[in-house]
């Protein structure tokens, strides 16, 4: 069952002189449970594509369907809602609250959801990502790779239908780096959660189950890895 | 009169709209509540159950009934896969004895009889007999290969023992084609299975002296990372196709290159299976010197398994 699909999705942009083609007709299928990376280099379309599949941005024409629901044509408010229900997303500068502890930050979405968070689940998922002593510390008390670690757990604590991961290893040494990538493919398959993640560094795509290369906003490569 | 009519009214609608209002909050809170005992009993079973005469009792113990339930499911399951691998454990010890005697008497035959015709009918035998141990030995291993069958109990072990044990295990095949192992390990500790991850690592040491050549060497490190600790295997040996990395974890995947080396595919899926069930993973690169390098990398922290 796929969790995600998108149908000859495009994104043009009319500058006026030029119309830019950003995604020219993207056909793409994420099964349950699949971590994929979008691999392309800048002005490839994959941020695009990534905006597409977050709801970020409304595409030109074609269809996002996330957990059987079409959300190319939903009204901005819903979006919101339904974003943050069932997408969780991991960005390259980590883009945690500096006025709130690690705890705080990662229950956030859930608690703006007016749900009580499920203190269990959290406490696990903390204990994985190694975050155990830090759970009261504040952002800028944090590493990098800790910091990131701390913006996985905020996406995996709302238990959404899929993880948005931008360059999540873009402002982090490559140890770090591969420290957080080995996170999120195991606490992908530990919690059956499916992941999407761009990047333009091939190493980092080789962790992911399947890699597809998108090149002038078409999907040239979708093989497996 | 009517003005008291109409002011009653529109009480009684705004009294209506309050209640409905109530109970719509009040079944909102009781399928949150059923939402957050679904997803614990899938993430972590069924937990306690309160034995008092309430709706959300009766729920909890049907919840936990039905968990007993494909939890029996999977206990029965489980038996018969045990009774298949003990029947395969058992024909395998019989098979032993009466083969290690062949090989014996073939050994001594070999000695009486040098040169000749016999002789090259005895090694054919002798061969013949080889292979079959071979194949006694990977019918064993794949027969617990699935992750069901792999009860894993992983505890905070030393990774340095495990890359210890692990070259121990293939030191004589390794001493045969004079392969020398460069050990450097630290003193880290990971979350592993001690018996089915040195199992594994032996199993990525032993494909690294399969395809690595005379009087070559095999470096194993330990290395800590934040979250995991490395264990590397590095061998200079005929390398994996880029194409093939990903392939070759494939259940009895052989790569055409190695199509005259005894195998049968089973040991990389193995690892991937023992690996990825303690919380890990397995990566592989190519040596930029020649070669394949198998990264296993162990979780630092507790992780429940599942």
């Amino acid at each position: 069952m796929s969790i995600l699909k998108t149908e000859n999705l495009k994104k043009y942009y009319d500058t006026g002189e030029v119309t830019v083609k950003a995604l020219d007709g993207v056909d793409l299928s994420v099964e349950k449970g699949e971590f994929l990376s979008v691999v392309g280099t800048s002005g490839s379309g994959k941020s695009t594509l990534l905006h597409m599949l977050g709801g970020l941005d409304i595409p030109t024409s074609g269809r996002v369907i996330v957990g059987g629901r079409d959300i190319s044509r939903m009204k901005k408010d819903e979006l919101t809602i339904f974003r943050r229900r069932n997408i969780g997303f991991v960005f390259q500068n980590y883009n945690l609250l500096p006025l709130m502890n690690v705890y705080q930050n990662i229950v956030l979405p859930i608690r703006l959801d007016g749900i009580v968070p499920d203190k269990t689940y959290v406490e696990n998922i903390i204990s994985i990502l190694g975050l155990g002593e830090k759970k009261y510390a504040m952002p800028n008390q944090l590493s990098g790779g800790q910091q990131q670690r701390v913006a996985l757990a905020r996406a995996l604590a709302a238990k959404p239908a899929i993880i948005l991961a931008d360059e999540p290893t873009g402002n982090l040494d490559s140890r770090t780096g591969q420290d957080v990538l080995g996170l999120l493919k195991t606490t992908g398959e530990r919690f059956g959660q499916t992941i999407v993640m761009i990047t333009h560094n091939d190493e980092a795509a080789q962790m992911a189950g399947r890699i597809i290369r998108i090149e002038d906003g078409k999907i040239r490569e979708g093989g497996r890895s | 009169m009517e003005i008291c009519m109409s002011v009653l009214i529109l009480l009684c609608i705004l009294f209506c709209l309050l209640v409905q209002q109530h109970y719509k909050r009040e079944m909102e809170a009781v399928y949150q509540g059923l939402l957050l005992k679904l997803d614990r009993a899938i993430t972590l079973g069924a937990g306690e159950v309160s034995y008092d005469e309430s709706m959300d009792a009766a729920v909890s113990e049907r919840l936990r009934r039905i968990l007993e339930i494909s939890g029996m499911h999977k206990e029965k399951a489980q038996k018969e896969r045990d009774v298949v691998q003990s029947l395969i454990s058992d024909i395998t010890h019989q098979v032993r004895t009466p083969l290690t005697n062949i090989m014996l008497y073939t050994g001594l035959l070999q000695e009486k009889e040098k040169d000749g015709e016999t002789a090259v009918l005895i090694e054919k035998i002798s061969q013949a007999s080889l292979r079959l141990d071979f194949f006694m030995r990977q019918l064993v291993k794949s027969s617990c290969a699935e992750r069901e069958m792999i009860a894993l109990s992983p505890k905070l072990t030393k990774a340095g023992e495990i890359v210890g044990m692990a070259c121990q295990a293939q030191e004589l095949s390794a001493m045969k084609k004079n392969i020398v192992f460069v050990r450097e390990v630290t003193e880290d500790m990971c979350f592993a299975d001690k018996k089915w991850t040195i199992e594994a690592v032996a199993n990525v040491v032993e494909n690294a002296v399969k395809y690595s050549p005379e009087n070559s060497r095999i470096e194993v490190k330990t290395i800590p990372y934040e979250s995991f600790v490395l264990i590397e295997v590095k061998d200079f040996g005929i390398g994996i196709k880029e194409e093939e990395r990903g392939l070759v974890f494939g259940r009895f995947y052989r790569s055409e290159d190695v199509k005259d080396l005894p195998g049968f595919g089973i040991g990389l899926y193995l690892v991937r299976e023992i690996i990825s069930g303690e919380g890990g993973y397995v990566k592989i690169k190519e040596n930029p010197e020649g070669g394949t390098i198998v990264q296993v990398y162990l979780s630092r922290f507790p992780v429940s398994v599942g």
